[in-house]
C-alpha cells in the first residue's frame, strides 16, 4: 500500500482550490475592481424562481443592453437571510421572490429601496405592486381549484361545508402558497373565521396532506368528486408532461376560479425589488424595465403556464382557455403581514 | 531537544484547537441563541408529533442500515461467491443518491401515475415513516457497511480464524467473536446514519412526514428566528445524547493488539449457500441502485441532449473539484485533530470541543448556513466585502457540515489501531509531524481513504449550504437537480443531472474498494 504523501497532496490541493476559486469567482473580481470608477456592465440577481426560461430572458437583456446578468438561485428565505448578513456589502442588486409576502418581509427589514420609474408604473398594474415602490409583480399564479366534472366549490369558504367532507386534497401548511392563501383568509375574515375555517377544511381532507400541489391534482383525476387546491400553472406542466398517464390525467381535470361572484380568486406573484445597497442600481432598474416590458412579459406568458402582469400582453393559449377571472385585488403585503399567524393558526387547527 | 519536541506538540495542539474552534463557531451561534422560552417548552417540544416521528424515523433508519450494512459486509469480506468482488463495491454506491431523489424516484416508479401503475395498473401510497425508513436505509447503510467491512477484513481476522481453529462455525464465531469486535466500528456508521436522518429535509417533508428540520423550516420567519432558535436546541440536545449513548456502548476502547495487513482467506462457499450469500449482498445493491438508477435512466432517456450544454460540463467539473478539495482538506484535517487528541492524555476539553463540532452534521444545512453568515457577517464588515459567494467560505461551510463524517470515520480508525505506536514513536523522542507522517499516516491511509470517499460522496449531495454560498453563475450537479425538481413538481426534468451525480460518484467508491482490499 503506498505511503500517502502529504506535503505533495497538500501543495496540489491548495493549487486546485485556488484553480476553482479563480474560475468561480471571476466575477466578484471584476465588479470590485471597477466600482472605483463607473457603474460596471454587470446586474447580480438574487432569485427564487428556478426557471430556464429565466435565463433566456437574461441572455436576450445582455444582447439589448450589454449588460451581463450574474444570477444566484435560492429560496427566498435564504437569500433574505444573506441580504441581511451581507449589509451595505452586498453584491446583489435584485432580488425575485416566488411569492408576496417574502418581498414584503424584505421590504419591512429594509433590504429594499424605493424605485421611481415611468416605466414600471406603466407596466404593472397598482395591486400588483408596492404602494411605496419597493417592489413589483412580473408575473401572477392563481391557487385555484381542480376538479374531475361539473361540480366545484363556488369560494375558499365552500371548502368548509360539510358536503365536501372527505374530497379536499391540499398539500402541507408548511407551503408558502397555503399559507399566503391563509393570510388573505384572515386579512378579510379575522383570525376566529381564519381558525374555524382551516379546522373546518382539515376535518374534509381526504388524506393528511403529502406531496406538492401537482400530486394533489393527480389524485383528483384518480377519483369523482373530488376537489384539489393548486396553484393554476401546475395544471399546465401536467398537461405538459413526459409521463402519459399523467398528461391524460391532467386532460380530465378542469381549472375552477374560486369567488368569482364575490371577491375574486386568491393570486399571488412573482416579483422583484432593488436592494437597498445595490452596487449597480441603475443597471437593476433597466433589469425590471426589461422584465415587466412588453416582450419579457410574452416570454412569461409563453413559457410557465403563469399569467402576465402587463395589461396588454394575453396569457398563453392554453390559460386563454381556461377562461378569464375575477382576481382578489387584496393587498399583496397582507399576505407577509398574516404570513407568522397563518403559520400559527395552522398549527392550532391541526393542518400537517 | 526535549523543548523543541515539547513545543512541536503544543503547536499541533494549538492548531487543532484553532481548527475545531473555527468549525464550532458556527454551531455555537446557534446554541447560544436559544433563549429561556426553550426550557419552559421544553416539555411540550419533547412530547409533540415531530418529536416522536424524528426518534421512530431515526431508530427505523438505524434497524434497517444494520441489517443492510452488516450482513453483506460480513459475506463479503470472509467468503467468496459468484459476483464477489463487484459486489463489494456496488454496496457502496447506494450512497451517492440524495434521500430526496430516492423519495420522488420511488414515488414516480410506485406511486398514482407512476412505472408500475402504467405496467400493472396498480399503484401504492408509500408515503409512511416505515417505507422512508427503508428508503432512508438503502442510501445510508453504505456508512455501516464501509466501517462493518473494515474491521471485518483486518481487525477480526486473528480471532476469528483462532475461533474457527477451536472449532466454532463460522456463523458462531461471527456473532461471538467477529461482531462484538467490530461493533464500533458498527455503532460509528449507525450514528453517521442517525444524523442523516436528522438533518434531512427533502424526503421526510415530500412524505409528510413532520420531524425537527421540517419544523425549522416551517416557523423560519426572518423577522423572528426565535422558534427556530428553540426548535435548533432541541435537535442539539438530541445530538448530546445520541453522542453520551454512543459513549456508553462503545466506550472508550482502544486495542492493544497487532494490526497487520493479513492474508484474508475467502472461504468458498458451496451450492445453495453461495447463492444464498450472492442474494443476500445483491438486494440492497439491487434496491439502492439497481432500481433508482435503471428508473431515472428510463426518464432520462429523453433528455441526453442537456447532457451536451456546456453548462453542464463546467457543473460536473466544478461540483467534482468542489468534492475532491473538500475531501481531501477534510480527511487531513480530521486525522490530525484525532491524533492530537487521542495523544492528549489529560486534555478533556479538546475532546469535548471535538464532539461539540461534530454536531454540525447532524443540524439541517440551512441552520448552519445562517449561522455561518453571522461570521461571515462579521468578518465582511471589518474588510467591507462580501464573503457569501466565495469558494473558499463554501468549502468552510462544508466542512463544518461534514467534520462529523470525517471525525468518526477516522476516529474508527484510530480505535483499531494499537495505542502504544504512538508512545513508542514519542518515547524514541520522535515529534509529533514525524510520528503522524511516518507511522499513523500509513497504517491508517485505508481508514483515510474511507474517509474520503464518504465526504466526497457527501459534498457531492449536498444542496443548502450550497445553495447559499454558491457563487454567481454555479451550480453544483445537486443544485441543477433540486431546482429543476422544485420547479415541476415531479423528479422527470431532474433526472439527468441526478444520474450524473450518481455516477460521478461510482469513481471514488470504484478505486476506494481496490485500494481497500488490496
Amino acid at each position: 500500500m503506498e505511503k500517502i504523501n502529504l506535503f505533495r497532496t497538500l501543495i496540489s490541493s491548495f493549487a486546485l482550490t485556488t484553480l476553482i476559486s479563480c474560475g468561480g469567482s471571476n466575477q466578484n473580481q471584476e465588479e470590485s475592481q471597477s466600482e472605483e470608477t463607473t457603474e460596471e456592465k454587470v446586474v447580480n440577481v438574487y432569485t427564487h424562481r428556478f426557471y430556464d426560461a429565466d435565463k433566456e430572458l437574461f441572455a436576450k437583456f445582455e444582447e439589448i443592453t450589454g449588460v451581463k446578468v450574474n444570477v444566484k438561485e435560492d429560496k427566498a428565505d435564504k437569500l433574505i437571510a444573506l441580504l441581511q448578513s451581507e449589509a451595505e456589502n452586498t453584491e446583489a442588486d435584485v432580488l425575485i421572490t416566488v411569492d408576496a409576502g417574502r418581498l414584503y418581509y424584505a421590504k419591512e427589514l429594509g433590504l429594499l429601496q424605493s424605485v421611481e420609474s415611468e416605466t414600471l408604473e406603466k407596466n404593472i398594474p397598482n395591486h400588483l405592486q408596492d404602494p411605496d415602490n419597493h417592489w413589483f409583480a412580473l408575473t401572477k399564479r392563481c391557487r385555484a381549484f381542480m376538479v374531475k366534472g361539473e361540480e366545484a366549490p363556488a369560494s375558499y369558504e365552500d371548502l368548509a361545508d360539510e358536503s365536501w367532507k372527505g374530497k379536499i386534497f391540499i398539500r402541507s401548511s408548511s407551503n408558502i402558497y397555503n399559507q399566503s392563501l391563509m393570510a388573505s383568509i384572515i386579512a378579510r375574515y379575522g383570525e376566529e373565521k381564519a381558525q374555524a375555517w382551516a379546522e373546518a377544511v382539515v376535518a374534509n381532507m381526504a388524506r393528511a396532506p403529502k406531496g406538492n400541489d401537482r400530486d394533489q391534482i393527480k389524485e383528483v383525476a384518480n377519483a369523482e368528486g373530488m376537489v384539489a387546491v393548486a396553484n393554476s400553472y401546475y395544471l399546465g406542466k401536467l398537461l405538459n408532461s413526459d409521463n402519459e398517464m399523467e398528461k391524460s390525467a391532467g386532460e380530465s381535470v378542469r381549472i375552477a376560479f374560486p369567488d368569482q361572484d364575490t371577491h375574486g380568486a386568491h393570486i399571488n406573484v412573482s416579483g422583484a425589488g432593488v436592494t437597498k445597497h445595490s452596487p449597480n442600481t441603475e443597471n437593476a432598474i433597466l433589469l425590471l424595465e426589461f422584465l415587466a416590458g412588453e416582450n419579457a412579459q410574452q416570454i412569461f406568458a409563453e413559457s410557465n403556464f403563469e399569467y402576465p402582469v402587463h395589461p396588454n400582453v394575453s396569457p398563453s393559449d392554453l390559460l386563454q382557455s381556461w377562461g378569464s377571472f375575477k382576481e382578489d385585488t387584496l393587498s399583496l403585503e397582507l399576505l407577509g403581514k398574516y404570513n407568522a399567524k397563518a403559520i400559527e393558526i395552522f398549527e392550532l387547527a391541526g393542518w400537517e | 531537544m526535549a523543548l523543541s519536541v515539547n513545543l512541536e506538540r503544543k503547536f499541533w495542539l494549538l492548531l487543532t484547537t484553532v481548527l475545531l474552534l473555527l468549525i464550532s463557531l458556527p454551531l455555537l451561534n446557534i446554541f447560544f441563541q436559544v433563549r429561556t422560552e426553550f426550557f419552559t417548552n421544553f416539555v411540550s417540544l419533547i412530547t409533540s408529533k415531530y418529536c416522536v416521528n424524528t426518534v421512530l424515523l431515526m431508530l427505523l433508519t438505524c434497524v434497517f442500515a444494520l441489517i443492510f450494512g452488516v450482513i453483506p459486509a460480513w459475506f463479503v469480506a470472509r467468503f467468496d461467491f459468484p459476483f464477489r468482488k463487484i459486489l463489494s463495491w456496488m454496496l457502496i454506491i447506494p450512497m451517492a443518491f440524495p434521500a430526496y431523489i430516492m423519495a420522488y424516484t420511488y414515488k414516480g416508479l410506485l406511486g398514482l401515475y407512476g412505472t408500475w401503475h402504467a405496467a400493472f395498473g396498480q399503484y401504492f401510497e408509500i408515503e409512511s415513516i416505515a417505507f422512508l425508513s427503508f428508503l432512508m436505509a438503502l442510501c445510508l447503510y453504505p456508512y455501516v457497511y464501509l466501517g462493518a467491512r473494515l474491521s471485518f477484513l483486518f481487525n477480526i481476522d486473528k480471532y476469528y480464524k483462532a475461533a474457527l481453529t477451536m472449532g466454532s462455525s463460522p456463523t458462531k464465531a461471527f456473532l461471538k467473536v467477529a461482531l462484538p469486535m467490530s461493533w464500533p466500528a458498527i455503532i460509528g456508521g449507525l450514528l453517521l446514519v442517525a444524523m442523516e436522518v436528522l438533518n434531512n429535509y427533502g424526503a421526510v417533508q415530500y412524505f409528510g412526514i413532520r420531524t425537527f428540520t421540517t419544523e425549522i423550516i416551517r416557523w423560519w420567519n426572518p423577522m423572528d428566528y426565535s422558534p427556530v432558535r428553540n426548535i435548533s436546541g432541541i435537535l442539539i440536545l438530541f445530538v448530546v445524547i445520541i453522542y453520551w449513548l454512543d459513549r456508553k456502548f462503545r466506550g472508550r476502547s482502544s486495542f492493544a493488539g497487532r494490526n497487520q495487513k493479513s492474508h484474508v482467506r475467502h472461504l468458498k462457499l458451496k451450492g445453495i449457500h453461495k447463492w444464498a450469500a450472492l442474494l443476500i449482498c445483491f438486494i440492497p445493491v439491487f434496491l439502492g441502485f439497481v432500481v433508482p438508477f435503471v428508473q431515472l435512466f428510463a426518464w432520462a432517456w429523453t433528455k441526453f441532449e442537456v447532457l451536451f450544454q456546456p453548462e453542464v460540463f463546467r457543473s460536473i467539473y466544478q461540483t467534482f473539484g468542489l468534492a475532491f478539495v473538500t475531501a481531501l482538506l477534510l480527511t487531513f484535517m480530521a486525522f490530525v485533530i484525532r491524533f492530537v487528541i487521542r495523544h492528549s492524555v489529560g486534555i478533556k476539553w479538546i475532546s469535548s470541543l471535538s464532539k461539540l463540532a461534530v454536531t454540525g452534521y447532524a443540524v439541517p444545512g440551512a441552520l448552519l448556513g445562517v449561522g455561518l453568515l453571522v461570521l461571515t457577517g462579521f468578518v465582511g464588515n471589518q474588510l467591507g466585502m462580501s464573503f457569501t459567494a466565495s469558494i473558499p467560505v463554501l468549502i468552510f461551510a462544508y466542512i463544518i457540515r461534514f467534520y462529523g463524517v470525517a471525525n468518526n470515520t477516522i476516529d474508527g480508525g484510530f480505535e483499531r489501531l494499537n495505542i502504544n505506536y504512538g508512545w513508542a514513536s514519542f518515547n524514541l523522542g520522535k515529534s509529533y509531524s514525524s510520528t503522524m507522517k511516518k507511522v499513523h499516516a500509513p497504517l491508517l491511509s485505508r481508514t483515510m481513504l474511507a474517509c474520503f470517499v464518504l465526504v466526497f460522496v457527501d459534498v457531492m449531495k449536498e444542496l443548502p449550504l450550497t445553495m447559499m454560498f454558491q457563487t454567481f453563475n454555479f451550480k453544483t450537479l445537486a443544485v441543477k437537480t433540486f431546482m429543476l425538481m422544485e420547479t415541476d413538481g415531479a423528479v422527470y426534468d431532474a433526472s439527468m443531472p441526478a444520474l450524473l451525480i450518481v455516477m460521478i460518484s461510482i469513481l471514488p467508491a470504484y478505486f476506494a474498494n481496490k485500494l481497500l482490499a488490496s
